[in-house]
């Protein structure tokens, strides 16, 4: 299945883009697909997502197709749905 | 009533659909707070001032210096080293006599907070460090102000409209300060004057009551993709500050 992932501000940056479209081998819960985007990107990236335990951090804010999910309840996520991954910003 | 020199000013504001000289007189009643007045607060205060607002208070300590000049519009070459309410009070000045401008050499802290919020009906959140806006939110919700959340990185921004009672604060949103912020980040004038207008927007439609409300809406802006998006937000049912 295939999901598009949008990243906002130091998500951003440790990625490299702030937005792809991935494939996943099949359907999964939320929180499982933030582990797999976790492992591509590495630490500098999964340190705004998710805590050693695994549990997302936080300050982590996540939309599924325009809208913001309760992470305690960790939904699952079907092919060609957007998530938008947002972490706090400041000003300057 | 609208003076003659109102229309004369506002002329082509006063005809946007919804607005008119209603609009524009909730306006001129309206006193806004801005915390901090750089690449975030400067150009809200600037399309504040613009748009006709009452009284602006300024809140920001310090001196001006050369790294701010990329982005914090309403400074001067000529006020390097001087405070910088004093430069944004000048060029605002400079630019509509007719705003009332309160400036506080000073940042947004516990000793002020409850004073500052009271003066104002409506608050920008534009201040670069997170203990200062997260005070800032929960004295707003403990007064029932509303409040215009604006913040950037790098090309992204975001604003968030807070009415409190109604929409999430701050607090539900980022229960806590990130640990892996840093104080000093990227920024583009362009970019943070960019975010802050679209907060200036979400703040003129709440004051004078026209256009398309975003309560309840986190807008997203990403200025590298050209886009902004907006997300629904919940209210936190556990925020230790609107809960």
């Amino acid at each position: 299945m295939k999901i598009t992932f949008r990243y906002t501000s130091q998500l951003s940056t440790a990625a490299g883009t702030s937005e792809e479209t991935l494939e996943f081998p099949e359907e999964t819960s939320l929180i499982g697909l933030l582990g797999q985007v976790c492992m591509k990107h590495g630490p500098e990236f999964s340190k705004f997502v998710l805590n050693q335990e695994g549990s997302p951090v936080r300050t982590l804010v996540v939309a599924l197709d325009g809208a913001q999910v309760d992470l305690a309840k960790d939904p699952c996520v079907e092919s060609g749905s957007e998530v938008y991954l947002i972490t706090p910003m400041s000003g300057g | 009533m609208l003076t003659e020199e109102d229309r004369a000013l506002y002329d082509w504001q006063l005809d946007v659909p919804g607005f008119g000289e209603d609009g524009q007189e909730r306006l001129r009643n309206t006193t806004a707070l801005v915390s901090r007045i750089g690449g975030l607060g400067g150009p809200v205060a600037f399309a504040l001032a613009a748009a006709g607002i009452g009284k602006l208070i300024l809140v920001h300590a310090g001196n001006l210096r050369k790294d701010d000049l990329n982005r914090q519009i309403l400074m001067r070459w000529e006020g390097l080293g001087k405070p910088r309410v004093q430069s944004a009070a000048e060029t605002l000045s400079a630019f509509n006599p007719r705003i009332e401008i309160e400036v506080h050499d000073e940042n947004f802290k516990e000793e002020n907070a409850a004073d500052l919020v009271k003066g104002a009906d409506l608050i920008f959140s534009c201040a670069p460090l997170f203990e200062e806006r997260f005070l800032m939110n929960r004295e707003c919700v403990r007064q029932d102000k509303p409040m215009i959340d604006c913040a950037m990185y790098n090309l992204d921004g975001h604003v968030l409209p807070i009415l409190p009672g109604q929409t999430p604060c701050l607090a539900c949103m980022f229960p806590e300060s990130p640990p892996h912020w840093k104080r000093r980040f990227p920024v583009i004038g362009a970019v943070s004057a960019l975010v802050a207008n679209v907060g200036v927007m979400e703040g003129l439609k709440l004051t004078a009551g026209f256009g398309t409300s975003n309560l309840g809406k986190m807008m997203l802006i990403d200025a590298d993709r050209s886009s902004i998006n907006k997300i629904d937000v919940k209210r936190r049912a556990d925020c230790q500050v609107c809960a």
